[in-house]
């Protein structure tokens, strides 16, 4: 039997209130907040998922569960059969979010690339050449020795998919890759993910984008305040996506 | 040794970011002159009493305590500042993400603090040698054991301040009383048997005292392994229950940041 690419059963979070002392020396002025909701699906290796939802449904939180950034409140969280937290699994994860943030901006794209390859553990020579491969792939070439600071949005977000590619993962996830990019850098990337270099790979994407999501992938998953009400094909237009992803507050 | 790649990485990172702030450089060498400058005044009219200091040149003694609070500074701060920094600029997540140990990304990022560190270290002895300090060095095997020991001392101390700021953001809130403390009883302008009584005893449970004074002896002593025994032993022990605690600590605070989703937040 195929082990799933990403497996998820019965998974709820909830951003705790941490208890006293604690909460008042950090400062906290937040409630406990419920981010996601016994959320179960699984996606078979190759399979291409997209993922749905209003600001603040969980998107991002179940995104970063899979990175093992955050704990499994309840449930659990498989990938390739493997906990997130594991070394091993992530070393299978690639992670792109539309935070640019992310780079240090004094440093060329190059420079960025060998350090986050390096702390990904690849050695220096085949980094040297996957920086050069992925820079081709992605149509960053021309840039890899210009500070990541001087790159226009589109080109960061390219750099962000080449970091996340860097060692080789068998399973991509994309935070709202196409956020805050104009409609031709939209549509320059869309077309890159349909690339061949993104075959074969499993890729989850968290988007709020119709169009994409019908491009990217035939499955569509949407979150409601936390919880899914959706796992099929994206709705035919944006009114059938309104309805589900509902009028009222996240 | 694979430990070596990421390892490597982190030090290209940090010079190239050092490259980008050249002034930085320049303006440490020059605190470096002006701190002996200092010195070398005020020990002109400071005459202390050798039973008690060891040594009738105060200047010697005190630009070698001055250089190692340098060192131990560095320690108690640069994790805190580099995590800080991660936490500013965006990195720390995917850094956090990556299948490199906690312990080791957070250790790695110091290297190059600690190599810009000895520069200034020994730029500072040279301007103190030029103005008169006087130096017999002895054995070097001894003096690598005590800085090794030394680091992985205070080191360990600065991973716990980090593992603070992991959680709390801000405030570091042990690094500013420890380095304090440690200045007040760490034989750096004074002996600390010159203290009251309970802080004195204090001081034998701080490993500075034990830096400081092997380092005295090896720098203007002529000082062997044998003569600074006591203080590598002391420091052993500090290591040996300092370490684990660090890494402990680090550990602790990742597990709650991950269960309280702390890692993007600044």
């Amino acid at each position: 039997m195929t082990v799933p690419a990403l497996k998820i059963e019965s998974l709820y979070f909830t951003y705790p209130r941490p208890p006293q002392p604690l909460f008042w020396l950090m400062g906290g002025k937040a409630r406990s907040v419920t981010a996601l909701e016994n959320v179960s699906f699984s996606m078979a290796p190759g399979e291409k998922l997209c993922l749905m939802g209003k600001n603040g449904a969980g998107k991002t939180t179940l995104l970063k569960i899979v990175m093992g950034l955050l704990s499994t409140g309840h449930g659990k969280v498989e990938v390739f059969g493997r906990s997130p937290l594991e070394k091993e699994a992530r070393r299978m994860i690639g992670f792109s979010q539309s935070d640019e943030r992310s780079f240090y901006f004094r440093m060329t794209v190059r420079e960025n690339l060998m350090f986050f390859g390096g702390i990904w553990g690849i050695e220096c020579s085949p980094l040297k050449k996957k920086v050069e491969e992925m820079a081709d792939q992605l149509s960053v070439r021309d840039f890899l020795d210009e500070p990541f600071a001087q790159l226009s949005s589109g080109m960061k977000q390219r750099v962000s998919i080449a970091r996340s590619m860097l060692h080789d993962p068998s399973l991509l996830l994309l935070d709202e890759p196409t956020r805050s990019l104009d409609a031709v850098a939209q549509e320059e990337l869309r077309t890159l993910l349909g690339s061949d270099i993104f075959a074969g790979r499993t890729i989850l994407v968290a988007t709020h984008n119709l169009e994409e999501a019908s491009e990217i992938s035939g499955r569509c998953i949407i979150l409601r305040k936390g919880g899914m009400v959706m796992d099929g094909t994206p709705p035919e237009n944006e009114a059938m996506l309104i309805e589900r992803l509902g009028k009222d507050a996240p | 040794m694979k430990f070596m790649i990421p390892l490597s990485a982190i030090f290209k990172r940090d010079l190239m970011l050092a490259m980008s702030y050249r002034l930085d450089f320049i303006i440490r060498v020059f605190s470096a002159l002006f701190a002996v400058v200092l010195w070398y005044y005020l020990s002109m009219i400071l005459k202390p009493d050798v039973s008690v200091t060891g040594t009738g040149d105060y200047f010697t003694y005190v630009v070698i305590g001055m250089a190692l609070l340098g060192y131990i500074n560095l320690m108690l701060y640069t994790f805190s500042q580099k995590i800080r920094q991660d936490q500013m600029v965006g990195t720390l997540e995917f850094i956090v993400a990556s299948p490199t140990s906690p312990a080791l990304l957070l250790f790695s990022s110091t290297l190059w603090e600690m190599a810009m560190e000895t520069l200034h270290l020994a730029i500072y002895l040279l301007i103190a040698f030029a103005f008169g300090a006087s130096f017999n060095v002895g054995s070097l095997l001894p003096m690598g054991l005590v800085f090794v020991l030394t680091l992985l001392s205070f080191g360990s101390l600065g991973i716990i301040a980090a593992s603070f700021l992991i959680v709390f953001k801000r405030g570091e809130p042990i690094t500013p009383f420890v380095a304090a403390f440690f200045a007040l009883l760490g034989n750096i302008f004074f002996p600390a048997k010159i203290l009251p009584p309970a802080l004195k005893t204090l001081s034998l449970f701080i490993p500075l005292p034990y830096s400081v004074e092997a380092v005295r002896k090896l720098l203007t002593q002529g000082a062997g392994l044998m003569d600074v025994l006591p203080e590598i032993n002391a420091l052993l022990v500090f290591s040996l229950a300092l370490v684990p605690a660090a890494v402990l600590s680090l550990n602790l605070s990742l597990k709650i940041s991950r269960r309280y989703g702390l890692l993007s937040q600044y």
